[in-house]
């Protein structure tokens, strides 16, 4: 309730003392939540949230384009100016005006089955569900620089201040983390795990990688080029890895973990999102601020129920997204 | 009360049968005949014969040609690319499909693609709504559609050759041939299609990238009549198409679909008086190729073999009493290539009882019991149960059945995901029909409900793959009204058709309309004759329909109308009679889509000859 009255009377004294905003500039804080829609239904869209949870908006993409973002919104990249979201069978990445959602330009160049992106060294790295290669874009004028080889198809990538980390797709054959010199745009070092990467996370200088086979699961510690330290968490299946503050949070089955960042121990659970052998409960998953967002993808029959939790599990709001909402970013 | 029950069904409720039931003096003999032999064993039920001719003077897919001519509902990925049927608000491997007699849904896939379905290469095609299960296993409980072959005994040589042309350089060749001695009768038939189907989006400036498709299929029939007892058949098709799949938005990876069939089924009737039966052994086999990354090479795809055994008995114990069986045996194995699903075996035996029960000439009732024994799924004991009533211009048929569809292949055995603890989705059904026979009229009403349990759907698991489950239970009732006229004066024949569906399809969860279901279907159409001319415009109806299980209204794709116009002329230059049909399809050139941002094509014309020698 605290928070509430700060935000608000913050939004007030800057109505009073900024200049007037472009009306078209409906986005100004909270949060953007991609809902990948049907594959082969180009019924993708991205939602907003506001701060306070006070406004939801639904597709703001067709709402400022009047056209649909296209076949599956995998996820997507927010900085200060734009917002990347790749579209993963439309072969695009949109780029849009972080606070109108405006289009700015559309990337087709070089892209095949985009998956992930990450920012780094003012350039947009993306992976690749067909081609084991990261395909390379200036972050500012959106050419396309060039394609680093890998030597496994890769998922989800992130970046420190000095690597770019590209890991291995859980059903590729590779176990790998694949990192990049963005100074160079090389794959120079390869990071070796024993089981198929199913998640990579960073804080800081340092990476968080999970690996997991059928009974067991590892959470490693990546700094620079080389695994630190590891903990293994006694459980199969573990995944949806993220780090906020000084913390790691996971997910197995409809339960959601958390461990310190330090990795002296495997954690605990905090709470159980649904009873039972619901399916699909935990589609996406966040934790942003020590909040916890996940969706429930109703099967990808229905619209997504998104679900924001505090820490010991009480639900802060409920909301209706888009079909198989499956990331949520900050602003 | 029962007057006004009476004069509601008389009044308000119609149909359109092509053949009108010839009532009860079926001949066993007449049961060879396969579209005989589906009316003949559920006179309870309601059969409707798509014939020759029909078939003759269609252009375009399977799929445009059960949308103009029955009620069943199809989604199709944009024109050409794959549909699936919603037969009385099922789903596609709840149709079940047969050829010759032999069930041909994809073991695999557990459905048919109906625009990978040469449909003039059958000379009748007949559509049962309704359970049917005890007959035709696995599928049959929206309904069966039968695509039959008929073979001549004592016919001299006939020849059939069509061409086709079209908007989007669509083209086809069709050909059949067909010879009777006494003794032998031998068809033949061969199958072209091909078009560019790069239509233009009408509004969104683009055309339709990616979407060509060809297709050939050829088949060959043979009847030996061995003696006055026995007799042999012999029938053997097969079909390969190479469909490229329409881009949805303009920068996606291209990508296609082959797929092929390869089918043999021999018949071997043996004869007396009142005894029947027939045997049949089959061999279906399946296989598709897939290229998921246009111009590379990269493919995945998954073949599938089927020998059916069956045995099917008739005996007519009395002028009243009539009994029939089947014993079934199937053994499937498929496999994956460059694919998740691990060679795989699956066998079914099956023995079903059947009786009909003639209380007069004009009603009976008849009863037939099944049950089947598989691995790997619970097998459910199946019945079907009804009676029917002839009087004259009136006829009533209701029918009780239960009915289920197997697990496909890819259900079980998909990995990871496929999961045998999956139950057969099961069915309660019952429908009721009221025929209405006149000189001028043909109607029909048929109302159903279906009671549908374990609906199997492929969910994402919490550990990030899909999986496949038993989830939903649904009930449905509808109501099908089918009205014909036909009226000649001198050398003038007017006759009109039309087909309405009314679909409640609910999710008993939420107690909502099934998504991709319309609550409304209706096609119509008036031909009129005039010695060699003939004109027949049409129009087909979809209502709108829901894309999300809680029906948002921001989530439909709405409901759209289609109008067709076929002029056609039969010429008689002397000794060389011919047909040229032009066929002009969506003439108010209508911009929808039948699946969501799938567009289909605007107006678009074809011209199609026809000679026979």
């Amino acid at each position: 309730m605290f928070a509430v009255a700060t935000l608000y009377s913050c939004s007030n004294s800057d109505d009073d003392t900024t200049i007037p905003t472009n009306p078209d500039e409906k986005y100004l804080n909270g949060f953007f939540i991609t809902n990948e829609g049907n594959f082969t239904k180009a019924n993708a869209s991205v939602s907003h949230l506001s701060a306070d949870y006070s406004n939801f908006t639904e597709d703001v993409f067709k709402a400022a384009n009047g056209k649909q973002i296209g076949d599956v919104a995998q996820s997507m990249v927010v900085t200060d100016k734009y917002v990347f979201v790749v579209v993963n069978n439309s072969n695009t990445i949109e780029v849009v005006n972080k606070k109108t959602f405006k289009s700015v330009h559309t990337i087709t160049e070089g892209l095949n089955s985009p998956r992930y992106a990450v920012i780094s060294n003012n350039k947009l790295y993306v992976t690749s569900l067909f081609d084991a290669s990261v395909a390379v874009y200036n972050a500012e004028t959106f050419a396309f620089i060039k394609s680093i080889p890998l030597n496994f198809t890769s998922e989800k990538i992130v970046a420190t201040n000095e690597y770019v980390y590209a890991a291995n797709g859980f059903y590729s054959t590779g176990k790998l983390v694949e990192v990049i010199d963005p100074k160079t745009d090389t794959n120079t070092v390869d990071i070796t795990f024993e089981n198929a990467i199913n998640g990579i996370t960073t804080a800081g200088e340092f990476t968080y990688v999970l690996e997991t086979n059928d009974s067991e699961s590892k959470i490693s510690k990546v700094s620079g080029t080389s695994a630190a330290s590891s903990v293994a968490v006694n459980q199969a299946g573990v995944t949806n890895l993220t780090a906020d503050g000084n913390n790691l949070y996971y997910t197995a089955g409809t339960g959601i973990y958390k461990l310190n960042n330090s990795l002296a121990n495997s954690g605990s659970k905090l709470f159980d999102v649904a009873k039972g052998d619901d399916f699909s409960v935990l589609y996406g998953f966040n934790v942003i601020n020590g909040t916890i967002f996940t969706s429930d993808a109703k099967g990808f029959t229905d619209k997504s129920l998104i679900t924001i939790y505090n820490e010991s599990g009480s639900k802060l709001k409920e909301l209706t997204g888009g079909i198989g909402a499956n990331g949520f970013y900050k602003f | 009360m029962s007057r006004k029950f009476y004069s509601f069904f008389t009044f308000t409720l119609f149909s359109f049968s092509i053949h009108a039931q010839t009532g009860n003096s079926t001949q066993l003999d007449e049961l060879v005949i396969e579209h005989k032999k589906i009316s003949d064993r559920s006179r309870s039920q309601r059969t409707i014969v798509l014939n020759d001719s029909l078939i003759e003077n269609s252009l375009g897919t399977f799929t445009d040609f059960l949308q103009k001519n029955t009620t069943l509902y199809f989604k199709e990925n944009g024109y050409g690319m794959v549909s699936s049927p919603s037969f009385r608000g099922t789903t596609a491997q709840q149709t079940s499909v047969l050829w010759n007699g032999i069930k041909i849904n994809s073991a695999l896939l557990g459905q048919t693609d109906f625009n990978s379905t040469a449909f003039k290469s059958y000379d009748d095609i007949v559509v049962k709504p309704g359970g049917g299960s005890v007959l035709y296993g696995s599928g049959a409980i929206g309904g069966s559609i039968h695509l039959n072959n008929q073979l001549y005994f004592d016919r001299s040589l006939e020849n059939e050759i069509q061409l086709n042309y079209g908007s989007f350089n669509t083209q086809g060749l069709h050909y059949k041939v067909n010879a009777g001695t006494k003794k032998l009768a031998v068809g033949a038939h061969f199958g072209y299609n091909k078009s560019d189907n790069d239509y233009e989006w009408i509004g969104k400036n683009r055309k339709n990238i990616n979407g060509a498709f060809f297709n050939v299929d050829f088949g060959t029939e043979i009847a030996y009549q061995v003696n006055d007892l026995n007799r042999v058949e012999f029938y053997s098709s097969t079909f390969s198409d190479d469909r490229h799949f329409s881009l949805i938005t303009p920068y996606q990876t291209k990508t296609k679909y082959q797929n092929n069939y390869y089918r043999n089924l021999f018949k071997w009737h043996y004869k007396t008086s009142r005894f029947l039966n027939t045997f049949y052994t089959a061999n279906i086999r399946e296989s598709y190729l897939y290229f998921d990354q246009l111009p590379k090479d990269s493919k995945s795809g998954g073949s599938a073999s089927t020998w059916f055994f069956k045995n099917e008995s008739f005996y007519n114990v009395n002028s009243r009493l009539k009994l029939s069986s089947l014993v079934e045996y199937q053994r499937t194995t498929g496999e994956g290539e460059n694919s998740s699903l691990p060679f795989s075996r699956q066998e079914i035996a099956s023995l079903s009882l059947m009786g009909n029960y003639e209380f007069s000439p004009f009603h009976g009732f008849e009863i037939g019991l099944k049950n089947e024994f598989a691995k790997d799924y619970e097998n459910p004991f199946l019945f079907s149960a009804g009676y029917y009533l002839n009087a004259g211009k009136y006829a009533l048929k209701i029918n009780a059945s239960k009915n289920y569809r197997i697990p496909t292949f890819n259900d079980l055995y998909w990995q990871p995901g496929g999961n045998l603890n999956l139950k057969p989705e099961t069915s309660y059904q019952f429908d009721v029909n009221n025929g209405f026979v006149s000189k001028y009229l043909n109607a029909n009403l048929s109302t159903y409900y279906i009671d549908l349990t374990d609906m199997i759907r492929w969910i994402p698991t919490n550990s990030g793959f899909w999986e496949a489950h038993n989830v939903d239970r649904v009930s449905i009732y509808g109501a099908e009204v089918s009205l014909g006229t036909q009226k000649n004066w001198g050398y003038h024949k007017l006759s009109t058709n039309v087909n309405y569906a009314y679909t409640r399809s609910l999710n008993d969860e939420n107690n909502k309309q099934l998504t991709y279901t319309p609550l409304h279907k209706l096609n119509l159409w008036i031909s009129y004759q005039y010695k060699g001319f003939s004109i027949v415009p049409s129009l087909l109806y979809n209502g709108k329909i829901y894309t999300t299980a809680s029906n948002d209204e921001d989530s439909i794709v709405d409901a759209y109308a289609v109008m067709d116009l076929d002029i056609g002329q039969q010429f008689r230059f002397h000794k060389f009679p011919f047909t040229v049909n032009l066929k002009i399809k969506n003439v108010a050139n209508t911009a929808y889509t039948n699946m969501p941002e799938r567009m289909m094509p605007g107006r678009n014309y074809h011209l199609q000859i026809i000679k026979k020698f």
